[in-house]
């Protein structure tokens, strides 16, 4: 596994740009924390890194393959249960070790219910367990702890530690304390001047 | 959904009563015009109608006809979501067959059927005008919905490198389930109709469209009645039943 290394990426939307050269190394097999406000351009970072978005210019290498994601939205399948959803990134795992990780996240109660009776929090953890169950090398995670309480967070914090051990994490937060607990490095993104650079 | 805001607001009681009135009316031209030729009383066609009832002719062409209906029905399906597949993945295609499905749409059924049976034998004749029928109203429902599903799961199913047909079990067909049903429930009620108004023209024998031609030839209104009677009540079992088989579908897509 290599380094995730960003050089040099811009992004503009209608003439408006909103990354400029974006240059970072996403250590191999660590958690990088990006912050920044709101609206200087992770989600779009977020996007270009999952290839949902194309660069105007700048390069990426190192990118693996096989990629996993929790994204800004929750995007699961409103109609089917919560375990459909949180194995449907890997549909060869049988449903008992789907359970299990939902249980893990404090939703064994939750497993039968469909995605679009559970509240905000809840599909937020489905999202999460989903991305992790995924086989990945590389996980994207956009403000994945939003809308969690304290206790909730810190469980959900552990069980995505443990059970992404040597993957690379590239996780955006808002939240110092979050970016402290997950450790690795932190990298900022601060909004464009409007005078450029 | 929308149908519960444009639903009027009376009950099943209320539109039995109707019903039952309709019938009195009905009941009292007859009387009045007093000519069975014109129209009959409900009452002989309930008469005739349990009499047909009683015959092994009428199971027969009544099965004749269903057959054939539902197997151009089915095969329109087919077809309309097919080519609503391959025209939400090429612009051309759908530019292509633009021309045929306006024809379709636009021309007369009767025209359809006089050429058709120009080009048919009329025993197989229903069969092609009930796929007509459904063909541009399954195709353009289809693709609609397609065009409608959400981009943001389709991404999320392209991150996670999710196959084709776990995408379509998955993200399309729920999201298609609406315009399914418009589709099926429009195109069963008119396919049906125009496969019988085929039959009627082209006379197949044993079908229940040559039983309305012989009730017209023989100035039959009791025949004719009571063959309207089993067509829409054919047509209205055929369409709750597709309805109901459709559903329980999503609903075990749904348990897994
Ligand atoms: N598809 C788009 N078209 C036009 N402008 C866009 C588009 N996507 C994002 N933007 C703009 O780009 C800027 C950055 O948006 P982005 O979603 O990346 O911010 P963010 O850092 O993720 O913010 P937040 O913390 O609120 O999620 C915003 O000003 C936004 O309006
Ligand atoms: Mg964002």
């Amino acid at each position: 596994m290599q380094d995730i290394v960003l050089d040099r990426i811009c992004k503009s939307f209608d003439g408006t740009p909103v990354l400029q050269n974006i240059s970072a190394v996403l250590p191999a097999g660590q958690i990088t924390c990006l912050m920044g406000p709101s609206g200087c351009g992770k989600t779009t970072l977020v996007n270009i890194l999952l290839g949902l978005l194309p660069a105007d210019s700048g390069a990426m290498t190192g990118l693996p393959r096989r990629l996993s994601a929790v994204f800004q939205e929750d995007r699961l399948l409103e109609e089917f249960s919560a375990t459909l959803n949180a194995g449907f990134a890997n549909p060869k795992l049988p449903r008992a070790v789907v359970r299990n990780h939902l249980k893990a996240v404090g939703l064994a109660d939750a497993a039968d219910s469909p995605a679009v009776t559970l509240s905000g929090g809840m599909k937020r953890r489905v999202a999460i367990v989903r991305a992790v169950l995924a086989t990945a090398d590389f996980l994207v995670l956009d403000e994945p702890f939003k809308g969690l309480d304290d206790d909730t967070r810190r469980l959900v914090m552990d069980y995505l530690m443990a059970e992404t051990r040597g993957k690379t994490l590239l996780v955006v937060t808002h939240s110092a304390r979050e970016a402290a607990i997950l450790g690795g490095t932190l990298l900022r993104l601060a909004p464009i001047a409007p005078t450029g650079e | 959904m929308t149908a519960s805001i444009m639903a009027p607001k009376f009950t099943k009681w209320h539109r039995l009563a109707a019903v039952g009135l309709a019938l009195c009316v009905w009941q009292l031209a007859a009387v009045l015009l007093a000519s069975p030729l014109l129209l009959v009383t409900p009452v002989q066609v309930a008469l005739r109608l349990f009499q047909l009832l009683g015959e092994g002719d009428f199971y027969a062409s009544v099965g004749f006809s269903l057959a054939r209906i539902i197997a151009g029905f089915l095969l329109g399906l087919a077809a309309g979501s097919l080519l609503a597949v391959l025209a939400s993945r090429w612009p051309l295609a759908e530019v292509l067959l633009w021309p045929y499905i306006t024809a379709i749409k636009t021309t007369p059924v009767a025209s359809f059927i006089i050429l058709c049976l120009i080009w048919l034998d009329s025993a197989n004749l229903s069969v092609f005008i009930a796929f007509l029928m459904v063909v541009p109203i399954v195709y353009t429902n289809l693709l609609e919905g397609i065009r409608e599903t959400d981009p943001k799961l389709l991404q999320m199913a392209r991150v996670f490198g999710v196959r084709p047909l776990r995408r379509v079990l998955y993200i399309y067909l729920p999201q298609l389930r609406p315009y399914l049903l418009t589709a099926a429930s429009v195109s069963l009620g008119l396919s049906w109709k125009a496969g019988i108004a085929a039959e009627v023209i082209g006379i197949p024998e044993g079908s229940i469209g040559e039983r309305l031609y012989e009730a017209k030839v023989y100035l039959s209104s009791a025949d004719l009645f009571a063959w309207t009677v089993v067509i829409i009540a054919i047509s209205i079992l055929f369409e709750k039943l597709f309805l109901l088989l459709l559903q329980r579908g999503y609903a075990r897509l749904q348990r897994r």
